[in-house]
C-alpha cells in the first residue's frame, strides 16, 4: 500500500455561498442559484441566465505581489483563505524548509474579459462602431505598438497569477496550473494525489477557479448549442437527465481543498474530513465537442478509479454525476454507469448538483467533490432538481427533486470535459486506521 | 496505487520551429543560422513590435504526412494546436509509432498525452472587432468607450461556436490525443517557457505511477502570434525594434534587449524501458530526474534569482545521483530577458564553476527566438540531437556571456562532442523553474 491521501481542508466561493456548510445546506434543500445574469445586460443573448456569485466576496485585495482585483483572483484567493483556515494551516515563510513539502496545483481558465481593455483604442483607430468600413487590423496593431499599456490586461485567459498567489498564501515551493476543460476540477485532485503518492509533497492546495460569465463566453457557448435558453424559468432551467433538458447553465466560482498524506496529517493533529480512495482518468480520443456516444472513456475512468481504490461497484453508495443537462452528455454518462456497475447501477443514487449551481467548468469537479465529502459526513444524498419527465435513455435513480437521508461510506465523483477528457474520483469516510 | 521503480526512456522526439521541423532546426543550428526574420509587413503581425521573429508559415498548415494526422483538420486548430500536433506527429514518427490508430485498444488505453502551453489564444482579430462593435455609439461620438450590452449579439456576427471552443486551453492536448490515439491520461499544463518540461516531468511521473506505458509529451508556443506578441509588448518584455533580426535574439548575452518572438513546439515519446523493449523501440536516453521550483518574484513578472536556479540545479543533480562534473551538456533556457537570464547565468555558474570550461552550454534562442511554452522543450530536443549526432551546436549570438558564464567553453561552430549526461533548464519571469536530467543510452 502506498501513501494514503486525506482531505484536511475545504473552502468555496460558489453561487450559493462562500462557506461549505451553507453551500451544502442549500443544495440539500434543492435550492437553485440560477438567475438572470446581472454582471451585464444579457437581453440580446440567447442564453440570459447563469449561476452567478451575487454577494460581496470577502477576501484579500493583495497577496504578495499579486493584486486580487479581478473576479478570478478575488474568488480563488478568498477560497484559499477559507480552505487554509479550515485545514488549520498557515503560510510558511519564504525561508522555511517546510515549503519544499508543500505544493499548489490549480485548474483555471476562461477568465477573460480582457479584450474589452482594447475598447478605447478600437474607437480611436476605427471610429464609430456603427461604421461598416473594414476594420483595419494593421492600423490597430500600430496603435497597440504606441500604447503597450492597453495590452497589459490581455493575459487572463488562463488566469496566470492565480496559482502563484495561492503559493504565496500557502507557502509552497511547487506550483502548477492545468486545464482539461470541464474535467479540470477533478483532474486537479488526481494530479495532487499523484504528487503525494510520489512523495513530491506532503500537502497540496488544489482545486479550480472559473469566471466564464462574460459578454463573449456566454454567446460563444450558446453558439455551440451547449447552453439552456430557458430564460423565462431560470431556476427550472438546469434539468440533468430529464427529458426536457436543453443545455447547461453557466456558473462561476472557486473551490479548493487541502490534500495531505495521511501520516503527516495525523502527526500535526489535523481534522480529517475524509479520504481520497481512488482516482481514474481516460481519454475518448474521439471528437473535440461530443462525448464518445457509448460512454467508453467515461466508463474507463470510473473503472480505473474503482480499481485504484481496490473497490468494486458494490462498494459505491452515491455518485455525483457530471450531469450537465445536455442531451449527449447525460445519455452517455448513463450508459457508462450501466456498463461500469451493471445491475447495481439502478440501485446507486446518482445526482447532479449542476441542477442547482450550474456548471462551474474548471471549478466544477472540485466543488462536486466537496459535495460528495459533505454527503459522506452528513449522511445526506443531494437531489437532482427539475426532474419532471423521464427520459427513456436516462433511467437510473437520479434522486429526483428531494434529498435523501442515507449513509454514504463511499462516493464517486464524475467529471467529463470537452475534448474527451474523463476523470473519476472515489472518496470515502476516513476509517481512523493508519494501515 | 504504489509507485513503480521503472526506468523511463525517450524513444522519439520531434519539433516544429520557424526554420522547419526538427531536422531543419538541427541543420540550421549546427550551421549557426538564425531563423529570425523581419515580419513588419506580415498580414497577421505586421505593425506590431519588434517587427521581427522566427515565424512558422501558418498560411500553409499541412500535417498530413505525419502519423495520426489524417484524422485532424487544421481549420479547427489554433496556432498553438497546429504546432503541438506537428511536434507530436514528428515525435511519434521518430519513435516508430506510424499508425497509432491501428494499434490494439489495449495499447491505446495505455498511451497518454501531456502538453504545456502558455494559453491557446493566438489571434485578436474577431475579438477586437467584437469589442468595437459592442461600443455604445452615443458615448463613442464623444470619444468615450462604453459597452452597450444590447449590441453584444450583433457583435458576434462572424463568429462560430467553434471559434470559442478551439480557444479552450486543453485543445492542443485534445487534438494530440486524437492524433496519437491516446486513450490513457491527457493533461494540459499552463505556464511560461518551462511549462513543456513540466508536462514532460508529469508524464514521467505518470509512467512511474503506472497510469500508462507510453506518453507523448512536450510544449507548444506560437510566440509570433498576434495575441502573444501583443501580450509581451504589453508586458514590456520584447526586444528593441530596429535591430538586425539575425543577431537580435541574444540568449545569456549582455547585449540582449528582450524577448525575440519565435514559433516552436517540441515533443518527446516517453515510455518504460520494458515497454520500449517489448515493441522493439530503440531508446535514445533515459530520464534520470526532473524537478520544478517556484519562487515568487518581487513583482508578478519580476524575474527569478540566482539562488533559486542554483537550488533547482542542485536538487536535480542530487535526484539524478550526479555530481556537477558528471554533466557534459547544459541546455540553458536563455530566453533573452535580463531579469531572467542574469539569474540563470549566475545560477549555472555557481553550480558548475570551473567545469563550465569542459562542458557544453547550449542555448537555441539565437536560432529559434523565444517560443513560449515550447521553448524549453526545444532545448531538450537539441540535447537529444547532440546525443544522437555527437555534435555540439554553436552558441548563436552569445558573444558576451553574462556573469557566471565567463568561463564557459565558447562554441562558435559545430563541434564533435560525446554527450552522455545532460541537464535541460526552463526559466520564466513569473518565478517557475523546471529542470530535467537525461542520460544517453
Amino acid at each position: 500500500m502506498g501513501r494514503r491521501v486525506v482531505i484536511t481542508g475545504m473552502g468555496t466561493v460558489t453561487p450559493h455561498a462562500d462557506d461549505v456548510d451553507r453551500l451544502f445546506a442549500q443544495v440539500a434543500e434543492g435550492v437553485s442559484a440560477v438567475r438572470r445574469i446581472t454582471q451585464f445586460d444579457p437581453g440580446s443573448l440567447p442564453a440570459q441566465i447563469a449561476a452567478e456569485v451575487r454577494y460581496a466576496v470577502d477576501g484579500p485585495d493583495q497577496v504578495g505581489p499579486y493584486e486580487c482585483a479581478s473576479r478570478t483572483m478575488k474568488f480563488v484567493t478568498a477560497a484559499a483563505q477559507r480552505t487554509l483556515a479550515d485545514a488549520g494551516l498557515e503560510a510558511l515563510d519564504p525561508d522555511d524548509p517546510g515549503r519544499a513539502r508543500r505544493a499548489v496545483h490549480l485548474s483555471s481558465g476562461v477568465g477573460s474579459t480582457a479584450m474589452e481593455a482594447l475598447g478605447p483604442l478600437t474607437l480611436s483607430v476605427w471610429g464609430s462602431p456603427e461604421s461598416n468600413d473594414k476594420r483595419d487590423l494593421a492600423a490597430l496593431r500600430r496603435a497597440i505598438a504606441e500604447h503597450p499599456e492597453v495590452a497589459q490586461p490581455v493575459e487572463d485567459w488562463f488566469c496566470e497569477f492565480a496559482a502563484p498567489a495561492l503559493a504565496v498564501q500557502f507557502g509552497a515551493d511547487r506550483v502548477s496550473t492545468a486545464a482539461s476543460a470541464c474535467a479540470s476540477g477533478s483532474h486537479s485532485i488526481l494530479d495532487a494525489v499523484n504528487m503525494i503518492r510520489l512523495g513530491q509533497a506532503d500537502a497540496v492546495l488544489t482545486g479550480g477557479v472559473c469566471t466564464p460569465i462574460t459578454r463573449s463566453m456566454m454567446p460563444g457557448f450558446a453558439m455551440l448549442s451547449a447552453l439552456s435558453t430557458r430564460n423565462d424559468d431560470p431556476e427550472g432551467a438546469s434539468r440533468p437527465f430529464d427529458l426536457g433538458r436543453n443545455g447547461f447553465i453557466m456558473g462561476e466560482g472557486s473551490s479548493l481543498v487541502v490534500l495531505e498524506e495521511l501520516e503527516s496529517a495525523v502527526a500535526r493533529g489535523a481534522r480529517i474530513h475524509g479520504e481520497i480512495l481512488g482516482v481514474g482518468i481516460a481519454t475518448d480520443a474521439y471528437r473535440l465537442t461530443d462525448p464518445e456516444p457509448t460512454g467508453r472513456g467515461m466508463g474507463e475512468a470510473m473503472r480505473r478509479a474503482l480499481a485504484d481504490a481496490r473497490l468494486t461497484g458494490a462498494d459505491v453508495d452515491y455518485i455525483n454525476a457530471h450531469g450537465t443537462s445536455t442531451k449527449l452528455n447525460d445519455a452517455a454518462e448513463t450508459k457508462a454507469v450501466k456498463a461500469t456497475f451493471g445491475e447495481r447501477a439502478y440501485a446507486i443514487p446518482m445526482s447532479s448538483t449542476k441542477s442547482m449551481f450550474g456548471h462551474l467548468i474548471h471549478a466544477a469537479g472540485i466543488t462536486e467533490a466537496i459535495i460528495c465529502m459533505k454527503s459522506i459526513q452528513e449522511g445526506v444524498v443531494t437531489p437532482t432538481i427539475n426532474q419532471h419527465e423521464s427520459d427513456p435513455d436516462c433511467d437510473l435513480d437520479y434522486v429526483p427533486n428531494v434529498a435523501r437521508r442515507q449513509a454514504v461510506r463511499v462516493a464517486m465523483n464524475n467529471s467529463f470535459g470537452f475534448g474527451g477528457q474523463n476523470v473519476s474520483v472515489v472518496l470515502g469516510a476516513f476509517d481512523g486506521s493508519l494501515s | 496505487m504504489s509507485v513503480r521503480d521503472v526506468d523511463v526512456v525517450i524513444t522519439g522526439f520531434g519539433a516544429v520551429t520557424g526554420l522547419g521541423d526538427d531536422a531543419a532546426f538541427r541543420a540550421a543550428w549546427l550551421a549557426g543560422e538564425s531563423g529570425v526574420r523581419d515580419f513588419s509587413d506580415h498580414k497577421d503581425v505586421g505593425g506590431l513590435p519588434p517587427g521581427y521573429g522566427a515565424r512558422v508559415d501558418f498560411a500553409h498548415k499541412q500535417l498530413r504526412p505525419l502519423p495520426g494526422a489524417r484524422g485532424l483538420r487544421p481549420g479547427t486548430m489554433t496556432e498553438f494546436t497546429f504546432l503541438a500536433c506537428g511536434a507530436v506527429g514528428r515525435a511519434l514518427q521518430s519513435a516508430g509509432i506510424d499508425n497509432p490508430a491501428d494499434d490494439d485498444v489495449a495499447v491505446m488505453d495505455r498511451r497518454g498525452v501531456y502538453l504545456g502551453s502558455y494559453t491557446n489564444f493566438p489571434k485578436l482579430k474577431k475579438h477586437t472587432s467584437l469589442t468595437h462593435r459592442m461600443a455604445d455609439p452615443e458615448t463613442a461620438a464623444g470619444g468615450t468607450y462604453a459597452i452597450d450590452d444590447a449590441r453584444i449579439q450583433d457583435g458576434m456576427k462572424g463568429f462560430t461556436g467553434f471559434d470559442f471552443l478551439k480557444l479552450m486551453n486543453n485543445m492542443p492536448t485534445a487534438h494530440a490525443a486524437i492524433q496519437a490515439a491516446a486513450r490513457g491520461p491527457a493533461n494540459t499544463m499552463l505556464g511560461h517557457a518551462p511549462v513543456g518540461l513540466q508536462a514532460i516531468g508529469r508524464a514521467v511521473d505518470g509512467l512511474r505511477l503506472d497510469l500508462a506505458d507510453v506518453f507523448v509529451a512536450g510544449g507548444t508556443g506560437p510566440g509570433t502570434s498576434e495575441g502573444l506578441v501583443t501580450l509581451r509588448h504589453g508586458n514590456r518584455m520584447l526586444a528593441d525594434a530596429g535591430l538586425d533580426p539575425a543577431t537580435a535574439a541574444r540568449p545569456l548575452d549582455s547585449g540582449a534587449t528582450g524577448l525575440v518572438p519565435g514559433d516552436g513546439a517540441g515533443a518527446v515519446v516517453l515510455e518504460t524501458a520494458q515497454n520500449a523493449r517489448g515493441r522493439g523501440a530503440t531508446p535514445i536516453a533515459r530520464v534520470a530526474a526532473w524537478r520544478d521550483l517556484f519562487v515568487a518574484p518581487p513583482t508578478p513578472r519580476g524575474g527569478i534569482n540566482a539562488s533559486a536556479v542554483e537550488r533547482l540545479l542542485r536538487s536535480l543533480l542530487a535526484d539524478a545521483g550526479w555530481e556537477a562534473a558528471d554533466v557534459d551538456y547544459i541546455a540553458a533556457s536563455g530566453i533573452g530577458l535580463a531579469s531572467v537570464d542574469a539569474a540563470e547565468a549566475a545560477g549555472i555558474g555557481a553550480v558548475f564553476g570551473a567545469h563550465l570550461a569542459e562542458t557544453v552550454v547550449a542555448v537555441h534562442t539565437g536560432v529559434t527566438g523565444f517560443c513560449e511554452g515550447g521553448h524549453a522543450c526545444l532545448g531538450l530536443v537539441g540535447a537529444l540531437q547532440s546525443m544522437v549526432d555527437g555534435m555540439a551546436a554553436p552558441q548563436v549570438n552569445m558573444g558576451a556571456p553574462l556573469a557566471g558564464l565567463e568561463g564557459a567553453a565558447r562554441l562558435t561552430e559545430a563541434t564533435p562532442r560525446d554527450v552522455k549526461k545532460a541537464v535541460v533548464l526552463g526559466t520564466s519571469p513569473e518565478g517557475t523553474l523546471v529542470g530535467i536530467a537525461i542520460e544517453a543510452l
